[in-house]
């Protein structure tokens, strides 16, 4: 049995032990306390450095940037500002933290920052410009990008200014440059246009009246020294020409003039300027346009020509012998195709590449025998690459050459003013023509073209063989069509057998001559030739020909009294001159008033009109472009008008100007003139026009 | 087993018998701790079972009274010492919900080596009508029963409570207020 003291001593024992229990454990709850302190310690050190370095790398972002950048609250008020910022707008961060962020911008743009801020707000960024306004009162261009992010539960928007005074002044610059240099270039085609007048107007004296001296009294050898100074013009003419044409193709100004022409009047009166040339050399000169070819187009008549004329002119250049052809096809509904095929000395094809490139020539010597600047065919190519067609040369030395061109096929807007008249064809119909010429090409080409017309054509290469023709056969023809250059009985000779042999039976005759000889015409027509046609054959010559030489009964051919070169309709036919310069004027009245007319000189428009009005003798105009006091567009639309009465309103009015660039002479086809002379004014286009307006026979 | 059941127990058995029995029971119960229990401290559940069921022979009640007894008192010296736990809820049936879900759940942070029941708890048909499922390897349902009963007169609720075998070995109290 345990005492009282023996009770208590165990439960006190017992107690004891309980405290130390708790003792210890509470011992290790501090240990464990201390530890997850320190741990604690240790996680709250590294997330504060995280969180130091990504402050600091903000802070160096916010600090650096080259551009100025601003934090502000959802209501508009500035939180931070960067140096940069403080730097643009020359105020410290203090000064700028608090204030309002419209404060910043230039009245005028405030009301596009606010949009910019709301769309930021909606979309999440925003750009635009504006001007920031310094206390100064100067103001500074910038480019703003906008942005907002959040940050603790508050929205911090984000602008960043980038000054754009530099960016302004270079797109500045950069348009007063681009002005510069359009007016720079229209400098340069002003200077164009007036060089080109005023060049040629004084070579229009020097070639003019070379001409005319040539025409005179004067020895041989003067006669072969006035043909070197004429030929150096002619050269420098052609120079100057090319330099002027390269030059505006160059700088890109070439604008086509679109109108509606007869491809078939191009192509003849591109030939028949080269007409002489060619006979002197003996090379025949033909074309033929194929039977689907549409003959009324719609171009840049005047460039076609213009490389027509070049290739036809190289050509020429390069052929001594032989013939030079060009032909039209239609090898597709979209193209119309022109080749000039000459039976020439040709190129190596290996330069064939090298040909369009300005300057160059098949070779050195080329330039030294052949002449020309090496410009043309760079010029023919540029030119036809503006109308949207192509050019091509092939050849084989000494078998000729042979230029393609091509360009779109677009029809005539309205019907070309035609000269031939149905008419004209209904007598064509069956009419029994034989055509004599010893050449086999142009043999064939006449029989196409007048089999196309409905003729019934027979053809014969000896002219000896059609002169040995039975009488019966001979008889039966309506017309026969000669040429006249043929072996051992040329076209005259040929002629005068058929009448010995037929006499009055002798059916029409026509005559078609390379040679614009006026004595071989004289003769011809003595001899009893109905007609006389000038190679290359123009079809209308050739119609007209034909339908005059079968509506006449045969004639006795009564010689024609020798009168001056050229007679006028009228004894008094007047032309009056428009022209400032007195040498250009006095030359074209000299070769105007050897031509059977009278001439009398006004020196401007304003002189011309007064001269119409005092006397109503005037037939033809002929007016210069380019005059003090009145010009001669202006002239010529007043005369249209009436100003210078009633009876001068249709009068034709020939221009005479030194500008041969195309849109001149659609410039003076609107203003009411009539014909184009190109100065210098040369007798054989003078004539033309004139026997054109029957003026003159 | 942590050491509060034992103070608590012990110091309920002192109450209501003496400390002489205190002493008895101790000593008949061959405990290695040697009945020196800290509230802190962590025992073999062992013990408490021998102390347990010594008393129930000693004083002639039988054991699962003495446990619902105990779990009675328990509840309310778990309330005196942490005021906190009761003062969140205001209603019995909220206040058992969270046992689990909350009181529990601070218990681990401070003892995460405590072995606690767990409890399911769900109300099916009523808001005042509570299933809680009560899972312990100690198999200690009737102290649950008791700390259940403890925590109704704590909120001044009268309810009839059910017991029943539920999956595993677990135990459903269907608790319903009155």
């Amino acid at each position: 049995m345990s005492t009282e003291a023996e009770k208590w001593k165990k439960r006190f024992d017992r107690e004891k032990s309980a405290r130390h229990q708790a003792e210890k454990l509470l011992e290790e709850k501090s240990s464990q306390l201390f530890d997850a302190n320190d741990q604690l310690q240790r996680r709250i050190q590294l997330k504060t450095s995280k969180l130091r370095r990504e402050e600091k790398k903000f802070t160096a972002l916010f600090h650096s940037s080259i551009d100025g950048i601003i934090l502000f609250s959802e209501d508009g008020h500035i939180i931070d500002a960067n140096p940069t910022i403080c730097k643009l707008l020359k105020l410290s961060s203090s000064q700028l933290i608090g204030t309002r962020v419209e404060n910043l911008y230039s009245q005028e743009f405030v009301e596009i920052a606010k949009e910019a801020i709301e769309e930021v707000k909606q979309v999440g960024h925003a750009r635009f410009e504006a001007n920031l306004k310094l206390v100064n009162s100067s103001t500074i261009p910038t480019e703003i990008s906008a942005s907002k992010f959040e940050v603790d539960d508050q929205t911090i928007l984000q602008g960043i200014f980038r000054d754009i005074t530099e960016r302004n002044q270079i797109a500045q610059e950069l348009e007063s440059a681009s002005e510069a240099a359009i007016k720079a270039n229209e400098a340069k085609s002003l200077f164009l246009a007036t060089m080109s007048h005023e060049i040629r107007t004084p070579l229009n004296g020097i070639l003019g009246f070379t001409d005319i001296l040539l025409q005179s009294e004067i020895s041989e050898e003067n006669k072969q020294h006035l043909q070197l100074i004429k030929k150096s013009g002619d050269i420098l003419l052609s120079v100057i020409n090319d330099i002027l044409d390269f030059s505006r193709v160059e700088s890109q100004q070439i604008e086509l003039e679109m109108v509606d022409f007869r491809l078939t009047d191009c192509i003849e009166e591109t030939l028949d300027i080269h007409a002489h040339a060619a006979a002197v050399k003996n090379v025949d000169l033909l074309y033929s346009i194929d039977e689907d070819v549409p003959l009324e187009l719609h171009g840049d008549v005047g460039r076609i020509k213009q490389v027509l004329l070049n290739l036809v002119s190289n050509g020429l250049k390069f052929t001594s012998q032989g013939s030079l052809v060009l032909s039209a096809s239609h090898p597709d509904p979209a193209t119309i195709k022109l080749v000039v095929t000459d039976t020439g000395i040709g190129f190596s094809p290996e330069i064939t590449g090298q040909l369009f490139q300005p300057f160059i020539q098949a070779d050195a010597s080329t330039t030294r025998k052949f002449g020309g600047t090496g410009l043309g065919l760079s010029i023919c190519k540029q030119l036809i690459e503006v109308m949207g067609g192509s050019i091509e040369a092939s050849s084989l030395p000494d078998k000729g050459a042979t230029f393609t061109i091509t360009f779109p096929c677009v029809p005539a807007q309205y019907s070309v003013p035609v000269t031939l008249i149905s008419n004209d064809f209904n007598k064509l119909e069956g009419l029994k023509i034989l055509v004599i010429d010893d050449h086999p090409i142009n043999l064939e080409f006449m029989k196409v073209r007048l089999e196309r017309w409905g003729c019934d054509v027979s053809s014969m290469l000896s002219s000896e063989k059609a002169s040995e023709l039975p009488a019966e056969s001979l008889t039966s023809y309506d017309l026969i069509l000669t040429d006249m250059l043929m072996p051992n009985l040329d076209g005259l000779m040929l002629a005068k057998a058929m009448q010995d042999k037929l006499d009055s039976s002798t059916p029409p005759m026509i005559l078609a001559t390379s040679s614009r000889q006026v004595s071989e015409r004289k003769e011809a027509l003595k001899l009893g030739f109905k007609g006389v046609i000038y190679k290359p054959i123009k079809e209308v010559e050739l119609l007209k020909s034909i339908n005059h030489a079968i509506e006449l009964r045969p004639e006795p051919s009564s010689a024609t009294k020798v009168s001056p070169q050229f007679k006028a309709r009228n004894k008094h036919t007047y032309a009056l001159i428009v022209e400032d310069n007195p040498i250009n004027a006095k030359l074209a009245k000299i070769l105007i008033e050897r031509m059977g007319l009278i001439a009398h000189i006004a020196h401007n428009g304003e002189e011309a009109l007064a001269a119409l009005k005092a006397k109503d003798v005037y037939t033809v105009i002929f007016m210069d472009m380019q005059m003090p006091v009145m010009d001669g567009l202006t002239a010529s639309s007043q005369i249209r008008q009436g100003a210078a009465g009633s009876s001068y309103t249709e009068i034709p009015i020939i221009a005479m100007t030194a500008n041969a660039l195309p849109e001149d002479q659609q410039r003076c086809l609107e203003a009411g003139m009539s014909h184009y002379l190109v100065k210098p004014i040369n007798q054989v286009e003078l004539t033309k026009i004139l026997k054109g307006l029957k003026i003159v026979e | 087993m942590k050491g509060i059941v034992f103070t608590e127990f012990l110091s309920m058995v002192e109450a209501a018998h003496g400390l002489d029995m205190v002493d008895t029971i101790i000593d008949k119960s061959e405990l290695p701790s040697g009945g020196a229990y800290t509230a802190v401290g962590t025992y073999p559940h062992t013990e408490i079972v021998s102390l347990v069921c010594n008393l129930s022979e000693e004083i002639d009640t039988e054991v699962p009274t003495l446990l619902k007894t105990f779990g009675y008192h328990l509840f309310h010296q778990l309330a005196k010492a942490y005021p906190d736990f009761v003062k969140e809820t205001i209603s019995p049936l909220d206040f058992l919900e969270q046992v689990e879900t909350y009181i529990h759940v601070e218990v681990r942070k401070l003892y995460p080596d405590a072995e606690l029941p767990s409890f399911e708890c769900a109300r099916p048909h009523s808001e005042n009508q509570l299933y809680m499922t009560y899972h312990s390897v100690r198999h200690m349902e009737d102290v649950c029963e008791g700390l259940i009963r403890g925590s109704l007169g704590h909120f001044n609720a009268t309810a009839n409570i059910e017991r029943k075998k539920a999956d595993g070995e677990s135990e459903l109290f269907i608790i319903t207020l009155t």
